[in-house]
């Protein structure tokens, strides 16, 4: 007899998630050499005493942990310690960080030059890369990216310019928790990184996988070898940094952190099944953390439309109204699952673009934009034209009359940049132009026309 | 003597007219004196506010106490032995109770006391305690921090409290023993609570100490029939009576050891660049046995407090000293005001030994970065803590509840535990809507081979908290629980007492509890002893 509710009636829909900014917008409209360049002041753990990569790696060498595994090595082994530890120090070496400020500096500009052009956009929630930041100064931190492209880690590194991304295999989140559970540290932050992309570099090689061909080794190098990427389109980018998780609150009433209290803490030890437990449900719990923040964006659901229709259909193709009746469909559905979509946002744009357009021919105060929308919509709900609603804006039964009226006075104005955009476009085909095409206009429209800038602004 | 308080009446802190702290009366070497720095350490580090008072504690009144329950026949026959008594109800307020905060907020249920003036005394109460089936809490010096003297709730027996504290008698020579409270508490209870002492680096705690036991309880009079220094007779039965805390009879007679007082006595102290460096230090002190007769390790943040405790200097020529010392300290060493901590030393033995010891612990602490400190500021560490209980009277008048807990814990987890413990602490007042951060501090107090004992320090401001009792209760939970879960012990030397009671069987595993447990159905069948402590 369940005398609990298993699952609580919370709607998906009220989940209130961080907005995103596009981290190569500030790219564009500025130096990457400065970029690169900037000062580099990291927030650091308050409990950090800092040392240099030497002094780490023979804290290491000499750690009881270490010695005691040589030692158990050496006699499995039939290896001298001194052989063991050599051993021991290659690996060190391999594994080591080896921070040098010049090559991160290198990255982050060739990185900046790579990323813009492959990508339209990569965007990045800084309320949560604050909450990262507060976190780390507090606890250590350890990063969960999702893992489903090769450029999980240049993101991770590029974005952050820390230290490297984990993934969340179950042996690797037993060791990352081991500290906390044995005293180590007061606690530990898991921040789950969701990255979502709308078009992944390695898809071919996906492709391929699927259906049989071997894998080539993986090597980051090997991406870029392949040039003719560079002049793809790769779509968009979204980097969700989600809360952070306390491993103390999650052991709560859990796990039992007395057991270490009998046994040397240097002394590898099988995980109890309480711990392997608690290890595996945090785990899924954290994957299904960086899930919820997975973007969708119209693309996704457009290919699983056409890969739907591919299934139960034999001709091939449709029809670009139903396509888009179906995506818009598909959207407001998942909305409603609660899904984390990122959809243009077709009327600002759309009316963004008619006011930059118009700026000459009306009074419009520069900076104003988001403003006057929002007057605009003010208005036209108080006169009842209008509907707003949380996802949707509508147009009332007696709206008609007036936005068919509001419409009427701007079409003139719309007519004419549009008679002079198909004008260019038979003649030239180019935005370039020239005195003798302009006097041509001037007395093909009998008007005064709007300025040379402006106009090329615009087409 | 204070009944809702710490110490003698005469004694305690305050802020005098001109808003300055003072401490009163003539018993202490800190009595009479101006103390410029407190006022602002207090209100600083709790946010603490002189204009905000707490409303003041209602004097004793005596028709407010219980009436008690009173058994009649026993009553008759005890008279008649002549022994004296009282139904008093200051008197029965004043034992019915310990130290420990909670304590001094709670009711009384003993219903009469009666003072035992030797060894036959008790056995003659015993005899008829058991004969009405009286339950009988035995009290020495008051000082439990552990609700040990608390009447149990659900006692509904006639309670009555016999009062040894008329039968101490210590003359001329030193056991060595010395534990904080020493002023007050009594050598039956250093036995039942198995006591430790500031010097038992030199005299050993009380086990170590004691020779020979005499306890009367309800089978009988339980005492060895001789006074060999070491016996292997069997499992020594004088550890089921240290430690019993009331639960099995009276310890009426010990025989313990004594040393010569000392030739010659030293204080000093060292500073060292932060908290772990300290630590390595007495860790080091430790594996070379070479420990001296006392030696405390303070965080930074008791620093911070014991600085604000010192007196107003007389001449200015100290200050100018001091200042001097503070320069050369932060300024010219480079050592970080917020992360230094100091450790005070004690020597005590032959002089020439003494300076000897000396010379080596100071170049062990330079290993560590360690800087010699001074006399004068060990001196006033050590005299510190006895006055400190009476700081947390004053804290009580300005909204301030504290406490302090102990525990001991094995060399590798010391810096472990001292941390996590303390970000515990603070984390939960935050949780809990404490206002203003608390104060979360701790020493390491003890040094032995396989570990250390650490000493707690935590209080915070109440104002504003609908339930103060309740929050403070649950933070000490808390903490506890951290302890343990670091690998420390439920107690050092504070014992068990109802307040660790829960504990007790993770602690010690069931089958501990079970030979316990049958060692108090035997000597105790009827719960005469009925405090219940430990079980």
């Amino acid at each position: 007899m369940a005398s609990e509710a298993v699952y609580s009636h919370r709607d998906p829909m009220l989940k209130k998630r961080d907005d995103f900014e596009d981290i190569l917008e500030e790219r564009r409209n500025s130096s990457d050499l400065r970029y690169a360049l900037k000062c580099y002041t990291p927030v650091l753990y308050k409990g950090l005493t800092p040392c240099k990569v030497s002094e780490l790696k023979q804290m290491v060498l000499q750690s009881d942990q270490l010695g005691y595994v040589i030692t158990q090595v050496s006699k499995e082994k039939g290896m001298t310690t001194d052989e063991v530890t050599g051993e021991a120090a290659a690996i060190l070496e391999e594994m080591a960080q080896r921070l040098q400020l010049s090559t991160v500096r290198f990255f982050a500009f060739t990185l900046s030059k790579v990323f813009k052009t492959l990508f339209r956009s990569i965007c990045v929630n800084e309320e949560g890369l604050q909450r990262l930041q507060q976190a780390i100064h507090n606890h250590p931190v350890v990063l969960l990216p999702s893992h489903r492209s090769y450029m999980d880690f240049l993101l991770m590194s590029y974005i952050l310019r820390t230290a490297k991304s984990l993934t969340p295999k179950l042996g690797l989140l037993n060791i990352v928790m081991d500290p906390f559970l044995k005293g180590e540290v007061f606690d530990i932050s898991l921040v789950p990184v969701s990255i979502s992309y709308e078009r992944t570099l390695e898809e071919a090689l996906y492709a391929r996988e699927l259906l049989g061909v071997p894998k080539p080794k993986e090597s980051t190098s090997g991406l870029f070898k392949a040039r003719k990427i560079l002049s793809e389109d790769y779509g968009s980018i979204h980097v969700y940094f989600g809360q952070p998780v306390s491993v103390r609150s999650l052991a709560e009433s859990r796990v039992n952190r007395s057991q270490f209290n009998l046994i040397p803490r240097h002394i590898p030890t099988r995980p109890s099944e309480e711990i392997l437990s608690f290890v595996n449900d945090s785990a899924y719990r954290l994957v299904r953390a960086q899930e919820e923040n997975m973007v969708l964006k119209p693309w996704v659901l457009l290919a699983f439309v056409l890969l739907q229709k591919q299934a139960t259909e034999d001709k091939p193709g449709t029809a670009l109204d139903e396509l888009t009746e179906q995506a818009v469909w598909l959207r407001d559905l998942s909305r409603h699952y609660g899904a984390f979509l990122h959809w243009p946002e077709e009327i600002y744009n759309s009316f963004s673009f008619l006011r930059n357009m118009f700026s000459n021919e009306f009074i419009l105060c520069p900076g104003a934009t988001v403003q006057d929308f929002e007057e605009a919509c003010y208005l036209l709900v108080k006169t009842g034209a209008l509907q707003i609603n949380q996802q949707e804006v509508l147009i009332t039964e007696r709206g008609h009359r007036t936005l068919a009226f509001l419409t009427s006075v701007l079409d003139p104005f719309l007519q004419g940049y549009q008679v002079v955009c198909r004008f260019l476009c038979e003649e030239q085909g180019t935005l370039k132009l020239n005195k003798v095409m302009l006097n041509s206009l001037e007395d093909t429209l009998g008007g005064k026309l709007p300025t040379q800038k402006s106009v090329v602004a615009h087409l | 003597m204070k009944w809702n308080g710490w110490g003698y009446s005469d004694s305690k802190f305050l802020y005098n007219k001109k808003g300055q702290a003072e401490f009163t009366g003539k018993r202490y070497r800190l009595s009479g004196m101006i103390i410029p720095g407190l006022r602002e350490w207090m209100e600083s580090t709790f946010g603490a506010n002189l204009q905000h008072k707490t409303p003041a504690a209602p004097i004793l009144n005596s028709s407010a106490v219980q009436p008690p329950t009173l058994n009649e026949a026993f009553l008759k026959e005890l008279k008649s032995t002549g022994i004296p008594f009282s139904h008093d109800a200051e008197d029965r307020v004043f034992r019915s109770h310990g130290k420990a905060e909670k304590s001094l907020l709670m009711s009384t249920k003993q219903s009469s006391m009666f003072f035992a003036d030797c060894h036959n005394d008790v056995v003659k109460i015993v005899e008829l305690a058991c004969k009405h089936n009286v339950c009988l809490m035995p009290y020495g010096g008051g000082t439990s921090v552990s609700s040990a003297l608390e009447c149990p709730p659900e006692e509904t027996r006639s309670i009555v409290s016999l009062d040894t504290s008329q039968m101490l008698n210590e003359s001329g020579y030193c056991t060595g023993h010395e534990p904080d409270s020493m002023e007050f508490s009594s050598l039956g209870g250093w036995v039942a609570t198995r006591a430790s002492g500031m010097k038992k680096n030199i005299y050993g705690n009380i086990e170590d100490l004691v020779v020979h036991i005499k306890m009367v309880t309800p089978q009988g009079v339980i005492e060895k029939s001789c006074q060999g220094p070491r016996m292997s007779t069997g499992p020594d039965v004088h550890h089921f009576i240290m430690g019993s805390e009331g639960t099995l009879g009276v310890v009426t007679e010990v025989t313990m050891k004594i040393r010569p007082m000392p030739e010659y006595q030293k204080y000093g102290s060292v500073v060292f660049p932060n908290f772990e460096m300290g630590v390595a230090c007495l860790r080091e002190v430790a594996r070379q046995r070479c420990a001296p007769a006392s030696i405390r390790l303070m965080d930074n943040e008791q620093f911070k407090f014991g600085h604000a405790l010192k007196p107003q200097v007389s001449s200015i020529f100290t200050s100018f000293l001091d200042g001097l010392k503070k320069f050369y300290i932060t300024k010219f060493k480079g050592f970080d005001p917020n992360r230094l901590c100091v450790a005070t030393l004690l020597f005590e033995g032959d002089r020439e030994k003494v300076l000897q010891h000396e010379k080596q612990v100071y170049d062990i602490a330079a290993k560590f970065g360690g800087l010699a400190a001074g006399e004068d500021n060990g001196q006033r560490g050590y005299m510190l803590t006895f006055v400190i209980a009476y700081l947390r009277d004053l804290g009580m008048d300005y909204y301030v509840i504290g406490e302090s807990f102990e525990t001991s814990v094995p060399w590798d987890r010391v810096l472990d535990i001292c941390r996590n413990v303390k970000a515990r602490i603070v984390r939960e007042c935050k949780d809990k809507g404490v206002q203003f951060p608390p104060l979360s501090t701790c020493r390491v107090t003890q040094t032995y081979d396989a570990g250390a004992c650490v000493y707690f320090y935590f209080a915070f401001n109440y104002r504003g908290l609908s339930d103060p009792v309740h929050v403070y209760e649950q933070v000490e939970h808390a903490a506890r629980e951290e302890i343990l879960a670091n690998g420390g012990s439920l107690s050092h030397h504070h014992g068990v007492g109802k307040l660790r009671k829960e504990w007790m069987r993770e602690t010690i595993s069931s089958v501990g509890m079970g030979m316990l447990k049958s060692v108090k159905d035997y000597v105790d069948p009827n719960n005469i002893f009925g405090n219940r402590n430990l079980l």
